[in-house]
């Protein structure tokens, strides 16, 4: 059904790219001293990403007001200008073209491959550092849209190795059952890593069984009937899937009287979805902090509550903070560099070995923009609340799919 | 042989479900050639007024009815605002009016609950199972089962018994026919809407039951389903709805539990070859009928 109309607006996206030659004339100069440093933002304020993109953007005017309280970088203020990619590729590349003619040095991109590339290669095509906040796919980098490229977020891949190591060394589980919801890539990315890790750990038997299902299936409950009559006795559930299905997932699983452990993807990140399973316990899930000001990184739970102080506590999503991290990482290489020039920014930006931020300590290359053996903060849900559980770092990097 | 009793248990469930949505799009095509694919809508609206009241902390005693009246009133007002100027028309013209209605409904509901899924709290009742001959069995698969058999008898008695209902079936055999002698066209269009809304209204209770999250596109799958049960099953006939929408839900579980596990992910793809070579054994549907063909 989307295929069509998707075409139709990728056509118009490379349209309007040849139609506007002038709109944006090269990388802007550099040499403005006392100008502020513009950070643009081509993201969803509309349509259906937009629950996705607001707590980044919000996290993002956080950081850059606290760097200009603090008096900016290189003696220049920080400014952001966004323009809305109504969650559609064609607007997409276009709101990012705006942004880039209004002066941004880098522009910030939706969190996911396929609503966050067209904005991306534009950036890419004008010279200019494009970062995808919560994006997991390692095509944000110089193996996809180009060197320009970076994400914030971890490898999806590194998410189901957490979920496999947490539950074989700290649940002290050994047989998985597996609930993948075969709609997208990030899932699919997610089940690889776990597939790959958790029989390394407990053996070829592992995985008792793999029930596959769509977010638009009304019901699981053949695949939850197959949980029921798997042989041997799985211990617990592994589940890689997004909201809404997630939750209706979980919700018919518990309705159907299985209680044992669950653990899942950052997608279980935030409260809004809880009250869909009451009193939800038993399960786990990474995700890039917590929210919850029970955080054992302190400058975490500091964070959290500014961020409550100035958009209350409705946006407020785990993932969030890596729009928070990109504005820290980008002073920090823009500093290093002494320039804002787009292609030092990022060599200086490769040359990031462990660099604690918020969400962890944080490595680019040149080969990899994504990360790979930045632990994750395992999060726990007991009695339908949300708390930390351990920060988990991988005993090995993942693969990548 | 539990796997096998569970997963039949599983199907009707299933099946029940389409069945009931399958009703709901074929009762008014039965009557005026319109493939509503608003249906869907008529759905999302009334899970959004379930969200709303049951947040406001109202008593399920008020919430019930609200719901239902809220998916006949809608599907009331979609007849008399969008559906009556266009009656008659080309098939097509009706088509994409139904579609207009749908993608209005959808985004008037992106722009003021956003697309951020809510999630309904639900009493613990409705996500409990019960064990019954070594089979554990959710207490919602047996309500859907009986939800829908009740209604289908309900709807049955309804256009056999009432006055209103044996003009519709009259207008579904042949609308002009019907017009001429004494049928009021917009008295039964109207009744089809109001019902295809009742049955909206609780084939969204029931959808929510099942999975207490809404989005605004909640109802594009569902319609969907319903249509291609509808074409199973035979457009213009009722029963032939029922029968499409279990014979989609049956078809749907046996391939989830026993195709092989590396083609479990191409479920679908199977499903709709099914489909598609029901329609080639018998392209007007397994009931056909009986104005379906022309005859010359």
């Amino acid at each position: 059904m989307r295929s069509t109309p998707a075409l139709a607006v990728l056509c118009l996206a490379v349209l309007s790219t040849i139609a506007l030659p002038g709109a944006a004339a090269g990388s802007p100069s550099q040499s403005r001293a006392n100008s502020p440093i513009v950070i643009g933002a081509a993201v969803a304020l509309s349509g259906g990403f937009e629950v996705a993109d607001i707590p980044t953007l919000n996290a993002t005017k956080l950081a850059i007001a606290e760097v200009n309280a603090k008096g900016g970088v290189l003696g220049r203020q920080l400014k952001l200008v966004v323009s809305d990619t109504q969650s559609q590729p064609a607007p997409g590349a276009k709101a990012a073209l705006e942004v880039i003619s209004k002066g941004a040095q880098i522009v910030l991109v939706s969190s996911d491959f396929d609503f966050g590339s067209p904005a991306a290669l534009q950036a890419e095509g004008k010279g200019v550092i494009s970062f995808s906040a919560a994006g997991t796919s390692p095509k944000f980098g110089p193996g996809g849209i180009g060197p320009l490229s970076f994400t914030m977020a971890s490898v999806g891949t590194v998410e189901g190795a957490t979920d496999a190591e947490f539950a074989y060394k700290h649940l002290h589980l050994r047989r998985a059952f597996e609930f993948i919801d075969t709609s997208m890539d990030f899932t699919q990315e997610v089940a690889f890593g776990f597939e790959n890790r958790f029989p390394q750990l407990a053996g070829k038997r592992g995985i008792v069984k793999r029930a596959t299902f769509l977010q638009t299936d009304p019901s699981i409950a053949n695949q939850i009937t197959q949980f029921k009559t798997a042989n041997p006795k799985p211990q617990f559930i592994f589940i890689s899937s997004i909201q809404p299905g997630v939750a209706k997932a979980i919700r018919q699983i518990r309705a159907a009287g299985i209680t044992v452990p669950i653990v899942g993807t950052d997608d279980l990140d935030g409260t809004d979805w809880l009250p869909a399973v009451p009193n939800l316990s038993n399960v786990y899930f990474p995700a890039y902090i917590s929210f919850l000001g029970d955080d054992s990184n302190s400058k975490v739970n500091a964070y959290v509550e500014r961020y409550k102080k100035k958009f209350g506590s409705s946006t407020l999503k785990a993932y969030g903070v890596t729009g928070y991290d990109i504005v820290t990482a980008y002073v920090r290489a823009v500093k290093t560099a002494g320039t804002t020039d787009p292609k030092k920014v990022a060599k200086a930006l490769e040359r990031f070995r462990n660099v604690p931020l918020l969400t962890g300590p944080t490595t680019f290359t040149s080969k990899l923009h994504d990360q790979l053996l930045r632990p994750m903060t395992v999060m726990g849900i007991t009695k339908g609340k949300d708390h930390f559980v351990t920060k988990w770092k991988l005993a090995k990097a993942p693969p990548i799919k | 042989l539990t796997y096998a009793v569970q997963s039949t248990i599983d199907a009707l469930s299933l099946g029940s479900l389409y069945a009931l949505l399958a009703l709901g799009i074929a009762l008014i095509f039965g009557i005026m050639q319109l493939i509503n694919f608003a249906h869907g809508e008529l759905i999302m609206v009334s899970g959004y007024v379930l969200f709303f009241m049951v947040k406001a902390g109202l008593p399920w005693l008020l919430i019930v009815p609200a719901v239902l009246v809220t998916g006949v009133l809608l599907a009331m007002a979609m007849d008399r605002l969008a559906f009556r100027t266009v009656r008659g028309a080309d098939a097509s013209t009706l088509l994409v009016t139904s579609f207009a209605v749908s993608y209005l409904l959808q985004n008037v509901a992106l722009m003021t609950v956003s697309s951020r899924p809510k999630a309904v709290a639900l009493p613990a009742f409705f996500s409990q199972s019960f064990v019954a001959g070594g089979l554990r069995i959710a207490k919602l698969d047996v309500i859907n089962v009986v939800v829908t058999v009740v209604l289908l008898v309900a709807l049955g008695a309804f256009l056999r018994r009432t006055r209103i209902g044996v003009q519709m079936r009259a207008a579904a055999e042949d609308f002009q026919m019907a017009r001429v002698l004494g049928v009021r066209a917009n008295r039964v269009v109207a009744t089809a809407f109001a019902l295809s809304g009742l049955l909206a209204g609780i084939a969204s209770f029931l959808l929510v039951m099942q999975t207490a999250t809404l989005t605004p596109t909640m109802g594009v799958n569902a319609v969907i389903v319903a249509f291609i049960a509808t074409v199973i099953g035979g457009m213009g006939r009722l029963g032939g709805a029922v029968i499409g929408g279990f014979v989609l839900g049956i078809l749907t579980v046996a391939l989830q539990a026993y195709l092989p596990e590396g083609l479990v992910a191409y479920r679908d793809a199977f499903v709709f070859t099914g489909v598609i070579a029901s329609l080639v054994i018998r392209p007007d549907g397994l009931l056909v009928s009986r104005t379906a063909r022309k005859r010359i």
